[in-house]
């Protein structure tokens, strides 16, 4: 029988999983391994994937992946077959060292430590409570894709902590494994603390296994502890600790429970120095022989590697790759590699199962044994997620709800941020005002008026707003709804040649594009993660979000949200357009099927939620006081100079012309402000920046577009919070009064009295701003990420061009109709 | 010389040094490579 016959609510037990590659190893780690009870959950709304329980934890996979796991309803049947090597449990009696004794000399006063873990097993929240950094948390697989370094003292010593990706074990599958790894084995930090998910201690302690293995001083964090006691069991971890033979310490990371005892334990391990001894993972008869003679082998090879033999013979036997190419570089590499593969054969022959899984059974064999000891049983069986889910990813209101929920998040975005957003109009209105009125005339006066307020002021209004969408996405991201969305999304997102975990960068993208391309990294397919990459960019970011409301509001006001949530639609259909053209014509093969972990659903505290609006706004205020000001200042610099003299006498003659004459004061006053409009047009068309615009406007006057707005569009190449900041420097109006940008957009006129923004002409340039590519960051970021400057141009070009062809077609085609 | 136009002047010198440090930055400092390989995207975030 396959899994992916098993009934929705029925259980049964794994007898194999068949495959091949990094799914397969993915699999076994994460628990799927021979007599372990697997249950069938729920289906997602679109019939795939399925969302199975296996050792406490809940895990997606699609029916296509399902199938090739065997299982059988009998525990028996599931256990039989399989080779006779019983494990003999804890055969080695750990060695003695007492982790208290004050005796041990005291080593140096900087510990460096390294937070290893599973993927949301709370890592970073215990790095942020203990070194008092606000690196970004959330419930769900990934949110930590680079290594972040973080200082702390306790008890008189400085610990340099990092903070390392989560990873499922040190196998060579994945580059955050890779990365894991070598940074354990190359950078030697001091100690490790071993971040274990107390609610899912099973499949975490798999990893500690591996670590164990690497002989490195250790400390196990039981985080989440909280989670396991609220689930009515208890865990003798005094006793799992000397099974182990690592100090095992109960935390909540949340809430900064046991972290002073952690760090001394730390301490405790750091001084004891060289004078700990780990204990071995037993693995049974058959495979002991086997490790015993490619131990023997390597000491013959006189192998000078940083790992311990035990360990590099183990990952040999396992087929690992990474490890075998170092080996490689020996002399005798040859023969080792042939003593190897007899190995390898011998376990086969033997064991009647690949040496894979029979080292991942027997690792999930020795943890079970320890935690049969150690663990009670669940008591308590209120389930909040499994309610949950029932609701948000039932196949009827699933996707509903979460399109409910993405309108709702722009609602909230667009009217109740119109509020303060109003409020912070108005000051910088009447700063804008205060120094109009009470400066002296002179170019400083025209660059604060004019550039700053200008530029600066139309950008920092949208604050709110942005507050208020990174304040729904933290929800999402702490709640665990992220990866119920990506759940509810995989159906969709295999038919265009994706998987569900492509759908929270994408998400992410809604936030900040650079971020969210860098999240790519967590999925295992390459030719998934270039896609999933080169799509991020179509994610209205919350840069383009300020682009968006100015317009909307000034030209479409009474359907604001609906507009809003149609421009996000289009993003994300282009994206879906894109993903289908580059999957079947740049990266045709699939190569990595995902299983992905459901985390369980936690409520967001309100100060992680309120830590992560704040460090949001920091970020965009940061913004406004280096590259946009910046970016105003240089656009004000290109629009002010040169001075022409001559021509700004013309002018000033015809003013004083004007004085002389009897006039009706209200004519005056309009032939004034005539002369003072073709004054400033003449001025910014003979600037440099009007002629930069000049140049640009043969190739974007077919989309409607004057040179004002090609410049916007050029400046936002760098941040696309810049096109408003510009556009507020160039749309400077000609009242006396500092008017709104809104103002000044809508009254914008062509020289023969037309309105620069027609209907359109903003919907071709919301399009432009949605499609051509979001800024150099993000540029720099799919580089960095597909490792090669051919994407990153690629992406340029595209999206770029395409954004040019639909702007061109609605303007054309929408000229042509009307 | 005005002294608002001297002000400008000095504040135009500021602006144009920050932007050859940065592009400067950009092309010829390599950061300490990471995990994310030393990416800039952070930096010009």
């Amino acid at each position: 029988m396959r899994l992916s016959e098993l009934q929705t609510g029925d259980k049964a037990f794994i007898v194999k999983v068949n495959g091949s590659g990094a799914f397969r190893k993915r699999i076994l780690e994460m628990g799927f391994v021979r007599g372990q009870e697997v249950k069938s959950i729920l289906n997602a709304p679109l019939k795939d994937p399925i969302k199975y329980g296996i050792m406490d934890y809940e895990v997606s996979m699609r029916r296509s992946e399902a199938v090739l796991i065997e299982i059988s309803k009998l525990k028996e049947e599931a256990l039989y077959d399989s080779g006779s090597d019983e494990i003999e449990e804890f055969e080695n009696e750990p060695p003695e060292t007492d982790f208290s004794d004050p005796s041990l000399s005291k080593k140096g006063k900087v510990i460096r430590v390294a937070l290893v873990g599973n993927p949301n097993a709370g890592k970073t929240s215990i790095f942020n409570l203990a070194s008092g950094a606000h690196e970004h948390v959330g419930n769900y697989s990934g949110v930590t894709v680079d290594s972040k370094e973080g200082t702390l003292r306790h008890n008189g010593y400085k610990f340099i902590l990092t903070d390392l990706p989560g990873t499922y074990s040190l196998s060579a599958y994945s580059p955050e494994e890779l990365y894991v790894r070598s940074f354990i084995l190359e950078e030697e930090p001091d100690v490790i603390i071993n971040v274990v998910a107390a609610s899912a201690l099973e499949r975490n302690l798999y990893l500690t296994t591996e670590l164990i293995e690497l002989e490195k001083p250790m400390v196990v964090a039981l985080n989440m502890y909280d989670e396991l006691e609220g689930s009515g069991r208890s865990l003798d971890h005094q006793t799992l600790s000397e099974m182990l033979h690592v100090p095992i310490v109960p935390t909540v990371g949340k809430k900064g429970f046991g972290i002073p005892e952690l760090l001394e334990n730390v301490i405790r391990i750091h001084e004891s120095g060289n004078n700990l001894h780990s204990v071995n993972v037993p693995y049974g008869r058959v495979l002991e022989k086997s490790i015993g003679i490619m131990c023997r082998d390597l000491s013959v090879n006189g192998s000078s590697l940083n790992m311990p033999k035990r360990y590099i013979g183990i990952k040999l036997l396992e087929g690992d790759k990474e490890v075998e190419n170092t080996i490689r570089k020996f002399d005798k590499a040859k023969e080792l590699l042939a003593r190897r593969n007899k190995e390898r054969d011998y376990i086969e022959r033997l064991l009647k199962e690949d040496p894979e899984s029979a080292f991942t059974n027997a690792r999930y064999g020795f943890i079970a044994g320890a935690l049969k000891e150690t663990l009670s049983e669940k008591t308590k069986f209120e389930d909040k997620t499994a309610v949950l889910d029932s609701v948000l990813t039932n196949k009827y209101f699933g996707l509903p709800l979460f399109f409910l929920f993405l309108w709702i998040m722009f609602e909230a975005t667009f009217r109740i941020g119109a509020y303060p957003m109003e409020w912070i109009e108005w000051m910088v209105d009447e700063a804008g005002n205060l120094i109009r009125g009470n400066m002296a005339e002179g170019p400083l006066k025209d660059l604060l008026v004019d550039g700053v307020f200008g530029g600066v002021g139309g950008v920092i209004v949208f604050l709110p707003n942005i507050v208020i969408l990174y304040a729904f996405i933290a929800f999402m991201e702490d709640s665990g709804y992220m990866a119920r969305a990506a759940f509810i999304m995989d159906k969709l997102m295999h038919n265009i040649g994706l998987h569900g975990k492509s759908f929270i960068p994408l998400i992410m993208g809604f936030g900040c594009n650079v971020p969210a391309v860098m999240s790519t990294r967590t999925i295992e397919s390459r030719s998934s993660r270039m896609i999933t990459m080169l799509i991020v960019p179509f994610m209205s970011c919350s840069a383009r979000l300020p682009v968006y409301i100015l317009f909307v509001s000034a030209f479409f006001p009474r359907n604001g949200s609906f507009v809003m949530l149609g421009l996000y639609s289009v993003g994300i259909l282009v994206a879906i357009l894109t993903a289908i053209l580059l999957r079947k014509r740049f990266f045709t093969k699939e190569e990595t099927p995902f299983v992905m972990e459901l985390p369980p659903y936690r409520m967001p505290t309100f100060k992680s939620v309120i830590i992560h609006m704040w460090e949001r706004a920091k970020q965009y205020l940061l913004k406004m006081g280096g590259p946009i000001l910046v970016a105003s200042i240089i656009i004000w610099f290109l629009g002010y100079f040169p001075q022409n003299k001559e021509r700004e006498s013309r002018f000033d003659a015809q003013v004083a012309q004007l004085d002389t004459l009897t006039l009706p004061q209200t004519e005056k006053e309009r032939l004034m402000v005539e002369i003072e409009h073709a004054r400033n047009t003449e001025h910014q068309v003979n600037s440099y920046i009007g002629k930069i615009g000049h140049f640009m406007e043969p190739v974007m006057r077919p989309l409607g577009f004057d040179w004002k707005i090609s410049v916007s569009l050029l400046s936002g190449m760098a941040a696309k919070e810049i096109v408003i900041s510009t556009m507020g420097v160039l749309y400077t109006g000609d009242s006396d009064d500092q008017q709104s940008l809104q103002t000044r957009l809508l009254s914008a006129e062509h020289p023969d009295g037309t309105p620069v923004f027609s209907p359109l002409v903003v919907i071709g340039f919301l399009l432009f701003i949605l499609i051509y590519f979001p800024c150099i960051a993000t540029i720099v970021a799919i580089k960095e990420e597909s490792h090669s400057w051919r994407w990153a141009l690629f992406s340029v070009i595209y999206s770029t061009g395409l954004a040019w062809i639909i702007a061109f077609l609605v303007y054309q085609i929408g000229s042509f109709v009307s | 010389m005005s002294l608002q136009l001297f002000i400008v002047i000095l504040i135009g010198i500021v602006v144009s040094g920050i932007v050859i440090r940065a592009v400067y930055r950009f092309f010829f400092v390599k950061k300490k490579s990471g995990f994310c390989g030393g990416c800039k995207g952070c930096d010009l975030q």
